[in-house]
């Protein structure tokens, strides 16, 4: 068994434990640059949500990506490469999901707007991660090289979307609703989540965030 | 009016809707969709003139006699295969208005960019004028002049508002036109909205009198009323509607 071996399987153990300073949703939420729970983001266009209209969500926040716990045993490819796996809503016992709020804007070619309150609730979602350790010197630098977003299908069943329009009839409120919770609409918003992990901004900051944390080792 | 306000989503779909009619790249193009109805141009069937109170002995005149007959009361006149063509040169005329949950009102009227009549209606025409000689005339004997041609109405200016409801169960919107009104009598002043010319075969000379008879107000009444009917009928408010319905189901899938 090689160093990095050791060293990742001993981080893992350490990410998990909520006693640990290296537990890792005390981790995600030091960070900064942007903030990772809750995660602001100001304006998202959602350009297939529906056929023919425009969607944008704005001043969208997420919360809940901080609540992650490693999943098994991390696997180390070639002395360097590790791919890890880590649930969301695991490690503490509030929040169970991750929740998006923001407001949702439908828009037409006309600039008709319909403007609703928006949020969505996902659960059991989990995320896989390509890490690669290279020697800098004394200290080990991580680069996550990629997170995955993973959702169990069918949406319908991991994914609730629920919107309010302002003074509308019940009946019309159900009707853009169930449409949002339709499997197609719900896969572009695992698509925006999806998206959101994969920028390099958000690699960077949790390849800053493993690389400090494996150092204090 | 209803005081309840709009409902804002069936507002914003309505809208959707709307500017969907006015747009040539859309199925739901009014000029195209009357079209593909078969309503251009389109028949409105037939009607007996109901009120005629003017009409001339010139009608009955007889040249070639000594005593003259003259009208007895005034001329039946008749219109059959009554068509209007110009119902695709269609356009919006004002915001459509969107009332409470579920109501609707779109307005048009017809334009065409060269200026020309917009919309008009033709067909056959006939009049049938009693005519009966002074008392006494010996062996002449009452008769009916007849005499037939064809009609042309220029409309000037005419709307088309169309009353209907949007429903949805949560899952589709069902759209339901109530009601087509076609008017032309609206915002009408001094001047003549709709003129009506005829043109009777051997009696030219007869043209101007029925036209007299036919161009009262009455008359045009009646004629846009029988127009309005007809376009009011179940099927072609509920190919709209159908159409409506299924362009609306279209932006939310």
């Amino acid at each position: 068994m090689g160093f990095l071996d050791f060293a990742v399987s001993y981080l893992s153990k350490q990410l998990n434990r909520p006693d640990s300073p290296l537990f890792l949703p005390k981790l995600i939420r030091a960070q900064h640059n942007p903030v990772y729970d809750p995660w602001v983001i100001e304006e998202q266009q959602l350009p297939y949500l529906f056929n023919h209209l425009k969607a944008v969500l704005k001043q969208a926040t997420i919360t809940g990506i901080s609540n992650v716990a490693i999943v098994g045993e991390p696997s180390v490819e070639h002395d360097s490469i590790v791919s890890a796996e880590a649930q969301f809503s695991t490690a503490l016992p509030e929040p169970d999901s991750i929740c998006i709020t923001g407001t949702l804007i439908l828009m037409q070619d006309t600039g008709e707007t319909l403007t609703c309150d928006f949020d969505a609730t996902v659960k059991k979602a989990l995320i896989g991660a390509k890490i690669t350790f290279t020697e800098q010197g004394s200290r080990l630098q991580a680069t996550v090289n990629h997170l995955q977003l993973k959702v169990a299908r069918p949406y319908t069943a991991s994914l609730q979307v629920n919107v309010r329009v302002l003074g509308a009839d019940p009946n019309w409120n159900a009707l853009v609703q169930n449409k949002l919770n339709e499997e197609k609409h719900l896969n572009i918003l695992v698509d925006l989540l999806s998206g959101k992990l994969a920028e390099s901004q958000t690699l960077q900051s949790f390849s800053d965030l493993l690389t400090d944390a494996i150092n204090t080792i | 009016m209803s005081a309840s306000p709009a409902d804002p989503i069936m507002t914003f779909f309505g809208r959707y809707v709307s500017h969907e009619m006015s747009d040539p790249q859309s199925g739901l193009y009014l000029p195209s969709l009357i079209k593909e109805m078969s309503l251009e141009p389109y028949s409105f069937g037939a009607m007996n003139v109901d009120q005629v109170t003017e009409t001339d002995d010139i009608i009955c005149l007889r040249p070639d006699e000594d005593v003259q007959p003259a009208c007895n009361g005034y001329p039946r006149i008749k219109l059959t295969d009554m068509m209007v063509k110009g119902l695709s040169n269609i356009v919006v005329y004002q915001e459509p208005v969107y009332r409470d949950v579920n109501h609707f009102e779109l307005s048009f009227t017809f334009t065409k960019p060269d200026q020309t009549s917009s919309l008009t209606f033709y067909g056959d025409f006939r009049l049938d004028q009693q005519c009966r000689y002074p008392e006494g005339t010996a062996g002449k004997h009452d008769f009916t002049a007849t005499g037939m041609g064809t009609f042309t109405a220029i409309v000037g200016t005419a709307y088309i508002k169309v009353l209907g409801e949007m429903n949805t169960d949560g899952q589709k919107i069902t759209a339901m036109v109530d009601q087509i009104q076609f008017d032309a009598l609206a915002f009408i002043e001094d001047n003549r909205n709709i003129s009506i010319s005829v043109d009777i075969t051997e009696h030219e000379d007869w043209n101007f009198y029925a036209e007299q008879a036919l161009n009262m107000e009455t008359t045009i009444g009646q004629m846009t009323a029988q127009l309005s009917g007809a376009l009011n009928g179940e099927s072609i408010r509920q190919v709209f509607a159908d159409k409506i319905t299924k362009k609306i189901n279209e932006v939310i899938s």
